[in-house]
Parts: structure tokens; sequence; C-alpha cells
């Protein structure tokens, strides 16, 4: 049934020409772009099912070959669960910008990005999939710059749209290989030489590594995200970045797995998820400091990946190899929906209160309770906290990692666990800064956000909630398009998994071992509540808070900056790298372009660098293509 | 007939520890007393103080938010369910592939809940504490991430009953459980790294606002924590040895169970003396010598790759 495919493409394609349409009365034109997405969106998550329980789909647009297969359908069920949160969302929050820049504009690129991204996993061969993966980019880079009269937002597009293009230099690059030795551009297996299939390797990696935002090549990614609209933000962050694995997932196994692929992979995401979270707990800025720990949160999903190429290459090791597989798709999943969640969070704080600077605000759980409990629901999601979506996936990147018994990874897993605590360090900064801490306004009394922004909040931050208790719900899709991707039996691989309310077993001998998980979520549930009564049955007063007899005041008292200023003195060892690397390389080079180009602007400077580089990749390309033929 | 015993031990032992660390800390008040030239307390002082503590009632500061109130009983269930997932000499029924991570999940989140707890109440003693207790937090987990590491990769098991099983003597699990030991220390925030609370500075910290049943409740979820990690190091560091001399039998697994409990005990009092005799360090003190404590698990980490 190919209509299950296509009525999502056509919806967003209306939802593109209304918005067009409805330039005519701007300030609401946001209405039927965000009510349409919001449509192709949950239509999206219908063909997704659709494919899970009938299985691959064929269909043809404009003469393009179209398929839906498990992973496919899995990404199409990731844009389409956050895409129904942002786009709900944006029906509130885009009346920020009414009689400021133009609401239609903003529907025609939301809509089309929302296409686009849908478009990615559904292609079936080298040059489809290249014309829509530069369109996500181009219409993510568009609404990046949205609030183009201000630099700030102008500049990140601009370097954002460079680093793509440097990326997909490398994607094309591979790409080029790859077709020399298929001659044919629909994706298939391939056996490569050696050296060759390593270059393709590294050529896919780097160049996905781009989009990712894996440390060192995510300097784009804290600079576009808080500068995009917040729905947009939540869409880069929870589902454009992870785009990226799918283009690995996809054209790394139509190759021959290599094991040290996926040990530079695994110590590439740790080197990630330590740069990210370091400099996550740094910020003020209340989307750079998400927008750094999506950094590392990539990068956890880079060590699942890693550690499932490099179990995959043993025979004896593939089960635990295509469990480490679904441990990335799900932590894909789970950091989708809390990540979402959080970016709609600033958002609303942004809305309400007009700042993003987490030195400014304080004290908001009382004004906005609603924002404050799907802040902290994501918020201990994202750092892990069971039972919500983030424990079932870091548990089951460790089960898999810590389990592999190679030195490498297990030292992987052990700075990702560092990480985890870095991250929960970061989003305790931002719960306490903004919602928690009195600290005396400069914005006044304000209110919760508008119902359409709540609830497209709550729908994304539900979900946490749902994965955390069923897990069965992330897992299952992603057991099946594990098993279309490496060709295991879903079956077999749920077989060897228990899976309990927030917990995922990976199956071993032991009689109580399938209720002792079970009982513990149950022990600290039921612990928690009676404890909770036999504070109720107590006595309590209301009392002034207790300062040593001072007079109360709601002054400024604990900045953001304030924020583990000693740890970040002592195990600074990250920042001062980055310090001299910047200072080293970055400086040096910035003062030597200044120099072939003292008339140019700042951004005129980018493209310069974009303009060599791509000059040596296409020069790369040819040579590597005559090495191919010969 | 073993396995029902192991079952009784493994219930026995948690049941004991909730009730004896407490009493434990009545021990290192008296010896704090003895060396202070004091009579002190007697030994059941700490439950009769949460006793005491849960009749009165709760000063809710007007500030906080309702995190503030459910924090202690969150991290107060959070440890008493961490409790019957340690090894207490005996191979635990309850343990499965994976209850070593959970326990660290437990201890750590149950840090971590209280802290958010105690910033909820908007007071700005306990925003200090918690901006510390998170430091030492992430200090500390580094040296016990590195050392869990160590263990499981030695050990290819993510079960703590299977690692101590299958684990002799080793020179790389010795180590991380000297570190696990000596960070047991830092993060139960003994004196000198008693920062978070640190009275005469700000005011108890984290602890400043709680009162009533709540200061209970987060008191005896202090007191557990103690226990659970000490016993959690212990685990790491002598019950693989204790399993080598006494075996599996009924008399091994009661004598490892006694003498395994024994020394938690005398661990915990022989850290109350060192307690009496220090004084209070910096934050910045406190974390400088945690990071120079990492190079034991990296060095567990190294040897246990190379399969020593």
């Amino acid at each position: 049934m190919f209509g299950a495919i296509l009525a999502p493409i056509v919806v967003l394609l209306i939802s593109a020409v209304v918005s067009a349409i409805m330039r005519i009365r701007d300030e609401l034109a946001h209405i039927p772009s965000s009510v349409l997405s919001a449509v192709a969106s949950i239509l999206m998550i219908l063909s997704a099912t659709y494919v899970f329980i009938h299985g691959k789909q064929y269909t043809s647009i404009l003469g393009i070959k179209l398929c839906m297969d498990g992973l496919s359908a899995f990404y199409a069920l990731i844009v389409g669960v956050v895409g129904l949160g942002a786009s709900v969302y944006s029906i509130g929050y885009m009346k920020r910008f009414v009689g400021e820049y133009s609401l239609s504009w903003f529907g025609i690129c939301y809509s089309l990005f929302l296409l686009s991204m849908y478009m990615v996993p559904l292609t079936t061969d080298f040059i489809s999939f290249l014309v829509f993966w530069e369109l996500m980019t181009l219409f993510s880079a568009l609404l990046v710059a949205y609030e183009s009269r201000r630099p700030e937002a102008y500049r990140a597009a601009l370097k954002y749209f460079a680093m793509m293009m440097v990326g997909a230099g490398f994607i094309i690059a591979a790409f080029a290989i790859i077709y020399n030795e298929l001659h044919s551009l629909e994706y298939a297996h391939i056996t490569l030489p050696p050296l060759l299939k390593h270059v393709v390797f590294a050529f896919l990696a780097v160049g996905f590594g781009f989009k990712a935002g894996l440390a060192p090549l995510h300097s784009w990614l804290p600079d576009a995200h808080p500068e995009a609209p917040s729905n947009v933000s939540a869409l880069l962050s929870g589902v454009m970045i992870k785009m990226a694995f799918y283009g690995l997932m996809r054209f790394l196994f139509l190759l021959e797995i290599d094991f040290w692929w996926g040990i530079t992979l695994t110590l590439w995401g740790a080197f990630s998820a330590i740069v990210g979270t370091y400099l996550s707990i740094a910020q003020d800025d209340s989307k750079k400091l998400l927008a750094y720990s999506s950094v590392a949160q990539v990068g956890y999903i880079a060590i699942a990946l890693g550690t499932a190429i490099a179990l995959l290459v043993s025979p004896y090791s593939r089960i635990l190899g295509s469990i480490a597989f679904i441990a990335a798709l799900v932590h894909i999943f789970s950091h989708a929906v809390s990540k979402g969640s959080l970016f709609l969070v600033a958002g609303s704080i942004l809305y309400r209160t007009g700042t993003r600077d987490l030195n400014t605000i304080g004290g908001l759980a009382k004004y906005m309770p609603l924002t404050f409990a799907v802040s902290l629901i994501a918020g201990l999601s994202l750092s892990g906290v069971p039972p919500l979506s983030g424990f079932v996936s870091k548990w089951m990147i460790y089960a898999t990692t810590l389990g592999s018994r190679i030195s490498l990874i297990a030292l992987a897993a052990a700075l990702a666990m560092f990480a985890s605590i870095l991250t929960a360090a970061a989003i305790a900064k931002l719960i306490t800064s903004a919602f928690l801490i009195e600290r005396s306004p400069s914005y006044g009394k304000v209110s919760e956000s508008p119902h359409s922004m709540t609830l497209g909040m709550l729908a994304l931050s539900a979900m946490c909630i749902v994965i955390g208790i069923y897990p069965i719900s992330a897992i299952l899709p992603a057991s099946l398009s594990t098993s279309v991707t490496l060709a295991i039996s879903s079956e077999i691989m749920l077989e060897s998994l228990l899976i309990h309310p927030a917990v995922v077993i990976i199956k071993s001998a032991g009689a109580f071992a399938q209720f002792s998980s079970l009982a513990i979520v149950l022990v600290v549930g039921l612990g928690a509540l009676i404890i909770s009564m036999l504070y109720k049955s107590g006595l309590r007063r209301s009392v002034d808070e207790w300062l040593s007899g001072s007079i109360v005041e709601p002054t400024p008292r604990y900045s953001a900056v304030n924020y583990f200023s000693v740890f970040k003195d002592i195990y600074g060892a990250v920042y001062r790298v980055r310090r001299a690397l910047i200072k080293g390389i970055s400086e040096p080079l910035l003062v030597l372009y200044k120099k072939l180009s003292t008339a140019y602007e700042f951004e005129q400077r980018y493209s310069t660098l974009v303009l060599t580089i791509t000059t040596i990749l296409l020069a790369l390309i040819i040579v590597l293509t005559i090495i191919g033929v010969i | 007939m073993l396995s029902i015993l192991y079952v009784i031990l493994t219930i026995l032992g948690s049941i004991i520890g909730f009730t004896v660390a407490p009493l434990v800390d009545g021990i290192e008040r008296k010896i704090r007393a003895k060396i202070q030239n004091r009579i002190g307390p007697p030994l059941i002082q700490t439950w009769l103080d949460i006793a005491k503590l849960l009749r009165k009632e709760s000063l809710i500061p007007r500030t906080a938010k309702a995190l503030f109130i459910i924090a202690p009983a969150i991290a107060l269930a959070m440890n008493i369910a961490a409790l019957p997932l340690l090894y207490y000499g005996a191979p635990n029924v309850l343990g499965f592939y994976g209850d070593i991570i959970l326990i660290l999940y437990l201890v750590v989140g149950s840090s971590l809940i209280l802290s958010l707890g105690a910033a909820a109440s908007g007071n700005p003693y306990a925003t200090i504490g918690f901006s510390r207790k998170i430091s030492l937090l992430i200090a500390c987990e580094l040296v016990v991430a590195l050392s869990i590491a160590t263990a499981i990769l030695k050990t290819g098991s993510l079960s703590l009953t299977e690692v101590i099983l299958r684990t002799g003597i080793a020179p790389s699990m010795i180590i991380a459980g000297i570190a696990l030991l000596i960070v047991t220390y830092i993060e139960s925030l003994r004196l000198p790294f008693e920062l978070t609370e640190a009275k005469p500075e700000i005011m108890g910290g984290i602890f400043v606002e709680y009162s009533g049943r709540l200061l209970a409740f987060a008191e005896l979820s202090h007191i557990l924590h103690r226990f659970v990690m000490t016993l959690l190091s212990l685990d790491i560091l002598i019950a693989p040895l204790l399993k080598l001399v006494f075996g599996v039998s009924i008399m091994g697994v009661l004598m490892s169970f006694i003498i395994l409990m024994l020394i938690s005990i005398l661990v915990l009092i022989v850290y109350g003396a060192i307690e009496s005799l220090c004084g209070r360090t910096r934050i910045d003190r406190a974390l400088i010598f945690t990071a120079r404590l990492m190079i034991l698990p990296i060095i567990s980490l190294i040897l246990a790759s190379i399969g020593v």
C-alpha cells in the first residue's frame, strides 16, 4: 500500500503551498502550516507502524524509487514523534515573531524541512540520498537564519552551511569510490579492496560526523541550535543530527565491516561525550547548554554503534552486537524525545521571559509548574534516571559496552559513565538556576506558557515516561529495524532480552533475575510513596527560610556563572586544551585568512575556507576515482 | 538447601545493614567523644534522633518547591533498594546481569536527588552546598566508574556476584577496591570532606532547611548511603578473597557473611575515628585530592586490560 508512505509527503507539500498563499494574512500563516505538519507527523507515525507490521514497502515518486524498510520506518517514527510535539508547539510559539519576521516563510521552510527529513531515509539510491540530504541542510540552515536581522543567527547559519558543505564533500567522495566499484547507484552490498574500504569508512565517518556534531567537528552545533527558533531547535537536536547515524548504519553495513572501525567510532564517541558534557556544564545560555549536551549524547550513540560494529565482526558475539545496535537506536529515540522536550522548555522560558541567560532567570517553578514538570521529566531522562527512557537506553549501552570484554570499549564505557554524571550536573544547573533558585526577576511575574506549547511539551515528555515504563515500545521497532540491517531475526534478539519496566536485561541464568529488576523499580516507587505518606501524616508548618537572621529579600544569590567553578578549575584539562587549540590553530588560521582577504567580512572568510576545502576535496575525489579505475 | 541459605543471608544482610548502619554511626560518635575527652551519647543515639525527628513537625520554607519535600523520600527509597543487591558473603540470588550498574545508579541517584531537593528549598546556603556536592560527586564518580569498569573488564560479567565468584586474587581488582574504599570516604562526606554541610561555614548546607520527618529521611538516607558504598567497595576488595578461603559451602558462606559484616562495621568505625582527627578542608583541595586519586583506577584498568 504505497499511500501509507506518500500521504505525509502530500500533506507537507500542501502545507508548504498553503503557507505560501497565507502570505496575504501573514500573522496567521503559522497556524495552517503547524496543523498540517502535525497531521503529517501523525501520518508518518502511522506509515511507520504499517511498515513494522507488514514489512518493507516500495513506491516511487517522480521517477525516484522510494522504499520504507525497518530502519527507515524507525526514522520516520522519530521524525513523526518529535515533529508532532514541535508542530503543536509552533502554534503558540510562533506568535513571538508576528510582525517581526514572515510567518509564511517559516511555514514553507518548516514543512519542507520536515519533508526532507522524512525523505532522506526513504531513498534507495545514492544520488537521491544526496539531493534530500542537501535539501535537509538547506532548509535547516534557512530556519537557523530565520531571525535574519540578528547578525548572530545569520552568522550561525552560514557557519553551519559551510561546515555541512565540507561534510557533504566527504560523503560524495565516499559515494564516488563506492560507485566506481559498484557501477550502480542503488544501495547494494559491495566488496572493496582493504585499503579502499578503510578510506570509504574514514570519509563516511568524517562526513557524517560533521552532521552528527561529534566533537571536534561540532563547532557549528552550539551556534546553530540556539539561534534557531526553539521548535526548530527541538527538531535539529532531536532528529536531524541523528540522520548522520542513519547514513552510517545504512552505508557502513553495505561494506564488509571491520573490527577497528568499531573501536574508532567507540573512542570517538567517548571523546565527544566527555568534551560535550564538559562544555555543557560551563554554559550560562540555556539553549547553548542543551546544544553542547547534544554533542555528548551523539557521542553515546557513536559508542553504541561502534560497539555493535566491533562485536558483529566476530560470529560469537553477533547477538550482543545486535543488542548494541538496538541500544544505539533506542538511545536515538530516547534522546530525541528528551532533548526535544528540553529545547521546547528553553523555548517556553524564552517566550515568557525573553532571555536565554540562566544568570538572570530564576524561581520559575511556581509560575510555570507544567513547564517545570516537563523539564524535570526530560532532564532526569536525559541524565539516565530510572524509570525514564534515558535509563533504558543508557543501561543497554553500558550492558553491551562493559559486557563486550574489549578493554578499549570498557574504557569508553567508564568515560561514558563519567560523562553521564556530568550530564546530570548540566541538567541540574539548568533546572535549578531556571526554576528553583530564587532571584530578583527582571521580568516581573510570568504565567504558564500558552496551551498549545504546553501540550506539545507534555506530549514529548510523556514519551520519556512511556519508553521508560514500556521499554518494548522503543525496543520492538528498534529490533525490527536492526533485523533488517543486520539480517538477524528479531525474534532471536528479543529472546535474548528480558524487558521489564525501566530495565532491560540481557538474559543470563538466575532464577530470581526476572523478578528482581522489576522488584527494584517497585521498591523505589512504592518506598518513596510510603515514605511520602509518612511525611503527609506528620506535622507541618510553613516558615520563612533560614538565613542566619539576615533580611529576607530575593537578591541575586547564586548565579549560573558560579556553578561548579572550582570543579571547572581543577578538572579543567578539557577547557585548557580547547583554549590552547583555539589559540594555537584557529586564531593563526583566522589571522592568515585576514591577511589573505583584509577587505573581507567575517562570513566571507568562511566562504573562502569552504572554497579551499571543497577544491581540495574535489581534487581528492578525482585522484581516488582514477586510482579506483586503475 | 544452599540456595535458601543464600536468600536468607541476603535478606538478613539487608536488614542488618538497615538497622546497624545508624548504630555504627552511634559507635563513631562515641569514639569521637572519647578522642575529644567527652562521655558522648549512647550507642543508639542516632536511632533515638531519628525517632525524635519523626515526631517533630517539619518546617517548610515559603520559597520551597515540591521537589524539596519528595526528594528525601526518593533518596531514602533508592538507598533501601540498593541494600538487597549487594553481596553479603553468599551468592546473591537477587543478582542479575547488570546489577552493578543499577547499584551505581541508585547510589549516585540518591545523592543527586537529595542535593536537587536541597536546591529546591530556595535557601542560598543550600545552593552553595548543592554546587559543592555536585562538584564532589562528579569527581568521585570518575574514580568509581573506572574502578567498576576494571572489575567488569577483569571478569567479563556485569553481575556483582559473578564478578566476585570469578575473581581470584587479582592485583587489578585489589587496586580498584582500594580506590573505591578511599573514594567512599570522600563521597560519604566525612571530615575533611564534609564540605556540603559545613555547619560553621554554610549552616548545614544541603540540610539547612530540612527539619522534622524530612530531616529524619535525609539523615537515614545519608547513613545508609555510607553503608552501601562501604560494603560495595569491600565486595570488590575482600569478598573474592573470602570466597577463595571459605568457598560456598554452608559453613563457608556463614563465615564469609560474618567476616564481611564485621569488616564493614570495622571500616566504618575506623573512618569515624579518622574523621574525628581531621578539620575541614576547602573544596578545591578536596577536588585536587580526588583528581590525584584517579591514578589508582587508571592503573587497575591498565592491569585488567592486560589480564592481571
